[in-house]
């Protein structure tokens, strides 16, 4: 495999991807790690600023330098997903509240 | 210009995929997409903006307008949740005539003892049935072969006619779910008098058909099949039969030939579903079971085939395809007991078995005929209607199968169109909330609507024309002369 800055190799099928908790929050790494647990044992551990995730794939013969970039994506759109989230989250409730309201209730509104 | 609530995900094309909160879609590049999520909106061309805001992806001035018109598409797509229990499906015996191998009933031999519902069963069946406050109810008889127990399905029907009589009409419809072999005259004119349609099966040529469709002397079911299915359309007229495929293993890489078959015998629609892992499938599963990868391939191939059927003035629709397509195209309501959100099970459909329990779907009544008991709601003698509708059961399904709440299904692009099937889940993965993403039901749901919306992106004019023609129930040319 490609030596990816963000990748790295820890010897017997083990690849470690390591993120800046700054940039990632904890929803987003959870949510992308569990897309790819199919294809991977996957074990997240906290390093200081970082957080890491380690990747054991379940078929040996699989080359985890395509999966674990695709993963590096997959972490990104969750944390764009979450910011966003934050903009208009309330307003995904409001749209929830609203159309599960009783039809007499949505005047009030 | 603020933004409203969106999913998004980059397609094979490259493009980012945005879908929003009432079932809106829309394709943008990665540049404009990027300028979208850019505070400062105003990078976008004017029409794109406006495109976006008729959409509800953006909004200008009036917050409470964009958030009710969201609020309102949200609440027709899951409408289907105020109609409660619709599809009632009684199990009027467990014995059948044909010994399938991918049975998902494990039906028995046509001599076993004690395998039938009685009229008593079915009675009090039909009683709980009306107390349900759908408006809209369908009463479908399964089995086994419910012509088998013929007798006890004719009082049923006119049990139920007679309290129709006092609970407003709100049963809309009979099926029944047979293999045809013994459908007779008799039969088929009480059919006719009782407005009971017919749901039967078909597997492709005779080849195909007889491979794992066998009576249970061994013999070939099609020739009788083809015969019984002329005889109920001359009395019953040519719509009043559905036929369902079952796809094992020797059926994917003959999809265009089933085709054909089934236009050769004037149906007018197929549904392309994957073998289910209950009954007979799973004990057979090396017979019949195939990995879901070939299933979509297959799939794949199969909806291309129709779909030039329809350009070359066939009027033939794939079902599954079809049901998607409404989701996508459409904010109207498609309640489909297997792709729901919270399930259906329970809620939309329930099963009552031939000695009276009850569960919320033909799978948890199959676990239990393997021993396992989790998906029991109760029977109907000793359990009232609330026990059984508003118990312990059904609110812990609906519960977890909401895929707004479920990890994975909950920041997936297609949320919004799809849905949760528990007891498929604890089938597969021993809890009802399951492995999602790496599910059988996951990969092939979400590789239909990568393909699907690859098509729609696409848009090419005559395949565009072809899915609206489905969705409208119109054929082609209609579409055409429409659009012109």
């Amino acid at each position: 495999m490609g030596n990816y800055e963000f990748i790295e190799n820890c010897g017997n099928g083990t690849y470690l991807v390591k993120l800046l908790k700054e940039y990632y929050e904890r929803e987003a790494v959870f949510a992308a790690a569990d897309v790819f647990k199919e294809r991977y044992y996957v074990k997240i551990d906290s390093f200081g600023d970082y957080v890491g995730i380690f990747f054991s794939a379940k078929n040996m013969q699989d080359d985890p330098s395509v999966g674990l970039r695709d993963f590096c994506n997959v972490v990104l759109d969750q944390q764009v997903y979450r910011d966003l989230n934050k903009q208009y989250g309330h307003l995904r409730d409001i749209i929830y509240e609203y159309a599960f309201s009783p039809i007499s209730m949505q005047g009030n509104k | 210009m603020p933004l409203l609530p969106f999913t998004f995900h980059k397609v094979k094309s490259g493009k980012i995929l945005v879908v929003n909160q009432g079932g809106e879609y829309v394709f943008l590049t990665r540049k404009d997409f990027d300028a979208l999520l850019n505070t400062n909106r105003r990078h976008l061309p004017n029409d794109l903006l406006h495109m976006l805001k008729s959409k509800q992806l953006v909004y200008t001035d009036d917050e409470d307008l964009s958030l009710n018109l969201l609020a309102t598409k949200l609440r027709t797509r899951k409408s289907f949740l105020s109609n409660f229990t619709s599809l009632h499906m009684m199990v009027l015996t467990t014995r059948c005539n044909c010994s399938c191998d991918y049975c998902h009933a494990s039906s028995s031999g046509t001599e076993t003892q004690n395998a039938d519902m009685t009229l008593c069963v079915a009675k009090a069946s039909v009683d709980l049935i009306f107390q349900s406050p759908s408006n809209d109810i369908k009463i479908e008889f399964q089995g086994g072969e419910p012509l088998l127990n013929w007798d006890v399905l004719k009082q049923t029907v006119l049990y139920a006619e007679e309290l129709n009589k006092t609970h407003n009409n709100r049963c809309k419809g009979f099926v029944i779910c047979t293999n045809l072999m013994l459908m007779d005259d008799e039969k088929l004119h009480f059919c006719k008098d009782h407005n009971i349609y017919i749901s039967t099966s078909l597997d492709g040529p005779k080849c195909l058909h007889d491979l794992h469709r066998k009576a249970r002397n061994g013999e070939s079911t099609y020739n009788m099949f083809i015969e019984k299915l002329y005889e109920t359309r001359a009395v019953l007229g040519e719509d009043s039969c559905n036929a369902l495929l079952t796809i094992t293993k020797d059926h994917l890489d003959d999809l265009r030939n089933i085709i054909d078959e089934y236009v050769e015998r004037s149906f007018n629609n197929i549904f392309l579903r994957a073998i289910n892992p209950y009954g007979y499938a799973v004990e057979n599963e090396n017979i019949v079971g195939y990995p879901i990868e070939d299933f979509i391939t297959s799939y794949k191939d199969a909806l291309n085939y129709i779909i030039q059927l329809n350009k070359r003035g066939v009027y033939f629709v794939e079902s599954y395809a079809k049901l998607l397509l409404q989701r996508i195209l459409t904010p109207f309501p498609t309640g489909f007991v297997d792709l729901q959100s919270p399930a259906g099970a329970g809620i939309a459909g329930v099963i009552y078995d031939y000695n009276g329990d009850v569960y919320p779907a033909d799978e948890g009544r199959m676990l239990a005929r393997m021993g396992d008991k989790r998906f029991f709601m109760g029977d109907v003698f000793t359990n009232s209607y609330d026990d059984l509708f508003n118990g312990k059961l059904i609110h812990e399904l609906i519960y977890n199968s909401c895929v707004e709440t479920l990890p994975s299904c909950a920041s997936c692009l297609y949320q919004i169109y799809c849905g949760a099937d528990p007891i498929r889940y604890y089938v597969e993965s021993g809890n009802i909330i399951g492995q999602r993403s790496g599910s059988n039901f996951c990969k092939k749901n979400k590789a239909i609507f990568d393909y699907i919306f690859e098509l729609l992106e696409e848009a090419d004019e005559e395949v565009l024309n072809v899915f609206w023609s489905w969705i409208t129930n119109r054929k082609l040319k209609a579409i055409k002369f429409e659009n012109n």
